[in-house]
């Protein structure tokens, strides 16, 4: 349950605008899909919520403060390509955001530690359905494993915001489907701020509770250094995808991965 | 961090201009004529291309993996620990593997000239008598070792680094 706010954020690369004037209030349990059309900075953006690269004017807030200077663990991401790491597998890649948080020395668990640190990584693993891979090696999985077990390593943390960029753009129609119905449990049960970059005008409207558009309104060749791209559409999709209160979903009946998380060994458990 | 990098990759871009066999002679004066020259010229060859090659492969990760490590909350030390150098152990076999065959031919120099014992010394002193039939053989044996040798660097990366043969 994450707001985040944009003010009237800037960003040239050397001299050249990409992005300008871009202003944004996100309620919290949005999930934002971002549309534009290419080279028009819908990953830069991204990367600027991430920390990754720093606005050159203007600020962004995260439930009223500043983003620190780099990437921290409360902002998960999957990108399109290159977000797994090869030499782990695919156990060795969800345990290892463990591993970062409670062994600062090594970046890396022993016994008991370790083992109840596989167990949990292997419940997240299982819930978006690679249970059965846990000892392959990412080379060894399809796209859409491979975007799974993304989601999967970014989901240990408990991000309050997941960034996602073109997450979905390399897989097949079928695939695609499974994983958009398992995004939104996802993102009910965790509650997380979502901002999706898609160049899929139906992902967006699927899966998104809000779509916005980046573009150039001045385009022609001789403006494009000093004019930059700035949001031009901002829907709100109908019917909306959960009761504003969240309500409904707290009291409804369907298994919670939240739940079975925070049920987990180790972790206190949430009354609701 | 990147300033560090810089400075470090100028020195040994520098060091790694030098010549190695031009350096042969100052390398007998300090370690005499024995074993320990012919090493240090191998190494002092070898090693600036290797240390190259390591930094240009770090250059060459992907910047998605380093920012996806630091969303998973690692510090800097913990990323080059658990990520740098792990995915560089299978490259670094690579480059030594490349780079065997400059580490024969300075082997085989530093024998030639200034040496008692070694294949390098034994075919330089038949040549001296035009023993053709005598130096061929050396030559293949210096080719089974050299080739045994890059078979066994392969092996090894493909016992230890599974995941690096079958990547994408
Ligand atoms: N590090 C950088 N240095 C200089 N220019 C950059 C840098 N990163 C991005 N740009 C420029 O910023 C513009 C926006 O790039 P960005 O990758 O954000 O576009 P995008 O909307 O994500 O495009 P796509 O849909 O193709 O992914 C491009 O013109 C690109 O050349
Ligand atoms: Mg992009």
């Amino acid at each position: 349950m994450t707001a985040v706010s944009v003010k009237n954020v800037w960003k040239e690369y050397d001299g050249r605008v990409v992005l300008e004037q871009v202003s944004l209030e996100v309620e919290p349990h949005s999930f934002i899909a971002l549309v534009g059309p290419s080279g028009c900075g819908k990953s830069t953006f991204l990367r600027m919520l991430l920390s990754a690269e720093t606005p050159t004017k203007g600020d962004i807030l995260v439930e009223g403060e500043r983003l620190p200077g780099e990437p921290t663990a409360d902002r998960g991401v999957v990108f399109q390509r290159y977000s797994v790491f090869p030499h782990l597998t695919v156990l060795e890649n969800v345990v290892l955001g463990k591993e970062f948080a409670s062994s600062p020395l090594l970046g890396k668990l022993f016994g008991k530690a370790k083992k109840q640190a596989r167990e949990e990584a292997a419940e997240i693993l299982t819930a978006v359905g690679l249970g059965h891979s846990l000892d392959l090696y990412p080379s060894q999985l399809s796209g859409g494993m491979q975007q799974r077990l993304a989601i999967a390593q970014a989901l240990i943390k408990r991000p309050r915001i997941l960034l996602l960029d073109e997450p979905f753009g390399a897989l097949d129609p079928g695939i695609r489907a499974e994983i958009h119905v398992l995004m939104l449990k996802l993102w009910r049960e965790t509650k997380m701020t979502v901002f999706m970059v898609t160049h899929d005008l139906s992902e967006a409207f699927h899966l998104g509770t809000r779509v916005i558009a980046f573009d150039r309104p001045r385009n022609r060749p001789e403006e494009r250094e000093r004019y930059g791209a700035t949001i031009t559409h901002d829907l709100a999709v109908w019917p909306p995808k959960y009761p504003v209160s969240d309500t409904h979903f707290a009291s409804g009946g369907t298994t919670r991965l939240l739940d079975e998380l925070e049920a987990l060994p180790g972790r206190p458990g949430v009354g609701h | 961090m990147p300033y560090v990098r810089t400075t470090f990759n100028g020195f040994v871009a520098v060091i790694a201009m030098i010549p190695p066999l031009a350096i042969l002679p100052i390398l007998f004066i300090i370690f005499g004529l024995g074993e320990t020259s012919k090493v240090a010229l191998i190494v002092i060859g070898v090693a600036p291309v290797v240390m190259r090659d390591m930094i240009l492969r770090v250059d060459e990760m992907p910047r998605e993996l380093m920012v996806k490590a630091q969303t998973l909350g690692a510090s800097t030390w913990q990323i080059a620990l658990r990520v740098v150098v792990p995915q560089m152990m299978p490259r670094l076999i690579d480059s030594v593997r490349l780079s065997l065959c400059s580490a024969w031919l300075f082997l085989i120099a530093a024998e030639a000239i200034a040496s008692q014992s070694g294949l390098g010394y034994r075919i330089f002193l038949l040549r001296r008598y035009l023993a053709m039939d005598t130096i061929l053989p050396y030559v293949a044996w210096i080719t089974l070792l050299a080739f045994a040798l890059d078979f066994g660097l392969r092996r090894l990366q493909h016992k230890a680094f599974p995941w690096f043969a079958g990547r994408a």
